[in-house]
């Protein structure tokens, strides 16, 4: 088979993982070497589904012994299969970066031979990139669930980041769609890897020539929709995996129709807009100091697709609201819908020069759409105030207003970086801005408590 | 300097480069520091749609590299780097109304000194760091989007045409990471080209010409990355609204691959 074919196949096999971040790491190429990474992560195109491509991602082979339900390499489907050799890979990360086409290399596969046979053809690429071409670009290797810690360990020195998907949201649904992988062989590699990255940061701090180990972090994804978790059992789950693997980031990835349609929902359309109310549900836990208990409660188990998370909350919290713009502090602010950490930051320096007004508000970054009935501050237009006082019409307006309610396809996957002036549906691009430490967070009531590790095989299915 | 001391306020005219573009905010800034009295304005010479008004006296002002080196350094040791870099930015963006910005945002950054950028209410304040934003995020996105080719001798050619006049702010970039190759970046719109020869960075002028021939090994090469980014999308979830949101149709133009499959 030739090259251009075997490209085909294993990039389409690639391409229902999310991620494609090249964020995290900074390097330089070494002498005699090619490459570097930048921290804010470069994008270098946009595909026709409009997600940025950073990275070469692709599959070593799409071969595989497992039959896991919700994925197309499933050895029970019947469709085209292809194998790169290891200096194939090589030879087209090298060429493509040469000219630009991309930040580095997102190597998956599916498994043949055994976890550890595959995780050592991984971990092969990325070493003779390092070692025998003195590549500094930016590396994504996949752990296979159950390749060995050494293997692991290895695969850590040469990669900038690692990452093992979960895909499935319980252990019950793991055991019923994926039933070759166990609950142990996929939490066992990320704690292996949470605790390499946590070491090799300490020693790093010791010595700067300690050996990195994926300074990126690791990741990982989850697919919303191949089995009946609801949104509640999802966010509680990402929460525990921020807190317990110190993971950058989770994905989350709208099942598509391509798995085996005996086991799996008849979906005819993808369910992106709860996978996009899930990113912001995500990034309010991440950089807006929200817990998940506060997003999703008992009685409301599931994210309102019409409204983003945010303005849900608050419509649901009269009682916080109105905030006075030119007393509350950052974390309070935070909480306003329409306003992000970069307006926020920038009304609290603002007003320090003079009173935020009204008319001041859209030039300090505020979404004034979704941000005035919420809000206190001179110059404020009266009707407002008033129309602040019934959530239901409030409800319709910023639902009429919101731009992933109003597109057929609003999703979109952000790379790693902030919120653009808390825009939901907007792709993230660092670019916009310059990056900034996530904000304190002090947060209003209570404290975020640590959530248990929502997933095992113990766990119901909520039905 | 005799306008200065006539009751008519004073065009500051600069030329074209980027010196004269700092000479001219140095002038005006230095005649007048008070941000908000503009006794003057500043304009680029060249510029069709900004005439003198009837009761402006014009002075030309001449491009004088240690003039405009010193006034860059005078203005970074009273702001910040970033305060001064903003105005390179404002140059390099080419719209004519951003001369005056520059000119009142400068003064303003002598008048609060590191703090100029936390006003952001300031109408000055908000178009300096909105223009300044505009010209660093075409910047990142060149270092995306920008597409070598490997020609026969195997140099790279980069052609770009980007809104801002800022191709030299990508010479370093690419220097760290293609250290080991001989590259030349050429920005088509403006004839000016920036490039590596293994050893040093160099800038100059160079006129816009046809694309150079691709050699078969290259044509393969462009058709493997063309049939990977045809591969890479997924059917089910085709957005051609955000994919010309994050990447418009005036960068297409040298991609390799064909967005939207066209
Ligand atoms: S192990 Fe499962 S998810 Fe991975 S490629 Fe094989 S079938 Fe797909």
């Amino acid at each position: 088979m030739d090259l251009a074919s075997k490209i085909a196949i294993l990039g389409e096999a690639a391409r229902y993982d999310a991620s494609c971040a090249s964020s995290g790491t900074r390097r330089e190429a070494p002498a005699g070497g090619m490459g570097g990474a930048a921290m804010g992560g470069i994008c270098h195109s946009w595909a026709d589904d409009g997600r940025c491509i950073s990275l070469l991602k692709i599959l070593l082979t799409n071969y595989c012994e497992y039959d896991c339900a919700y994925c197309i390499n499933r050895r029970s489907n019947d469709l085209p299969r292809a194998a790169f050799t290891v200096e194939e890979v090589v030879t087209l990360t090298l060429e493509f970066y040469k000219r630009n086409y991309i930040e580095g290399l997102f190597l998956s596969s599916g498994v043949t031979g055994g976890p550890d046979a595959t995780m050592e053809r991984l971990t092969r690429v990325a070493e003779t990139l390092r070692t025998q071409h003195r590549f500094a670009g930016y590396i994504h290797l996949k752990a296979i669930p159950g390749a060995s810690p050494d293997l692991l360990r290895r695969a850590g020195r040469f990669a900038d980041r690692l990452s093992v998907n979960i895909e499935l949201p319980s252990g019950a649904s793991l055991q019923r769609l994926a039933p070759d992988k166990n609950r142990d062989g996929i939490l066992q590699p990320m704690g292996l890897i949470g605790r390499g990255i946590t070491e090799s940061r300490a020693e790093r701090r010791q010595s700067r020539t300690a050996p990195r180990f994926a300074p990126a972090g690791q990741s990982t994804q989850l697919i919303v929709g191949a089995s009946p978790e609801n949104d509640r059992h999802i966010l509680h789950l990402a929460a525990s995996l921020y807190s317990h693997f110190d993971l950058k980031r989770v994905y989350y990835s709208a099942f598509l129709p391509a798995g085996n349609p005996s086991l799996l929902p008849a979906l005819t359309t993808p369910p992106l807009r709860r996978e996009h109310r899930l990113y912001q549900a995500d990034w309010l836990m991440r950089f807006y100091g929200f817990a998940a208990d506060e997003l999703l409660d008992d009685q409301h188990p599931q994210l309102d697709e019409t409204l983003d998370p945010k303005a849900a909350w608050a419509l649901r919290h009269p009682q916080f609201f109105p905030v006075d713009l030119n007393r509350a502090e950052l974390g309070i602010l935070l909480r306003v819908p329409g306003i992000g950490p970069t307006s926020a930051r920038r009304i609290v320096s603002s007003r320090r020069f003079a009173s935020v007004r009204f008319e001041d508000l859209a030039k300090l970054g505020v979404v004034l759409r979704r941000a005035r009935y919420f809000i206190a501050c001179p110059g404020q237009p009266a009707e407002i105030v008033v129309a602040a006082q019934s959530p239901e019409r409030v409800h319709r307006l910023l639902a009429a207003n919101d731009p992933a309610g109003n597109t057929p396809y609003p999703t979109s996957v952000p790379d790693d970086g902030m919120m653009v002036a808390d825009a939901p549906g907007l792709p993230v691009q660092p670019w916009l801005l310059p990056p900034e430490p996530a904000p304190p967070l002090p947060l209003p009531a209570g404290k975020i408590p640590t959530p248990e590790l929502a997933w095992g095989a113990a766990t119901a299915v909520p039905t | 300097m005799s306008s200065i001391f006539s009751s008519s306020p004073t065009l500051f005219l600069a030329d074209g480069s980027l010196d004269g573009f700092l000479c001219a905010v140095a002038a005006a800034v230095e005649a007048c520091p008070d941000p908000e009295a503009g006794a003057g304005r500043v304009m680029v010479a060249g510029d069709r749609d900004a005439a003198p008004g009837l009761f402006e006296t014009p002075l030309r002002v001449p491009a004088d590299p240690d003039r405009a080196t010193a006034f860059f350094d005078r203005l970074r040791d009273h702001a910040t780097a970033a305060v001064a870099r903003r105005l390179i930015h404002l140059w390099s963006a080419e719209v004519p109304a951003l001369a005056e910005v520059a000119r009142a945002y400068a003064a303003l950054a002598f008048h609060h000194g590191p703090r100029v950028d936390q006003f952001h209410a300031h109408p000055i304040v908000h178009q300096a760091l909105l223009a300044s934003q505009r010209v660093t995020g075409e910047i990142h996105r060149l270092k995306g989007l920008l597409r070598f080719r490997a020609l026969a001798d195997g140099s790279l050619y980069g052609p770009v045409a980007p809104d801002a006049n800022s191709v030299v702010c990508l010479g370093g970039h690419f220097q760290a990471r293609l250290p080991n190759e001989r590259w030349l970046i050429h920005d088509t719109r403006r004839g000016l080209a920036v490039w590596w020869d293994g050893r040093c960075l160099d800038t100059g002028e160079l006129a816009a010409a046809a694309a150079p021939p691709v050699t078969a090994a290259e044509a393969a090469i462009q058709e493997w990355w063309r049939g990977y980014y045809a591969a890479i999308a997924i059917p089910e979830r085709r957005n051609p609204v955000l994919q010309r949101r994050c990447m418009p149709r005036r960068y297409w133009r040298w991609l390799i691959e064909s967005p939207g499959g066209e």
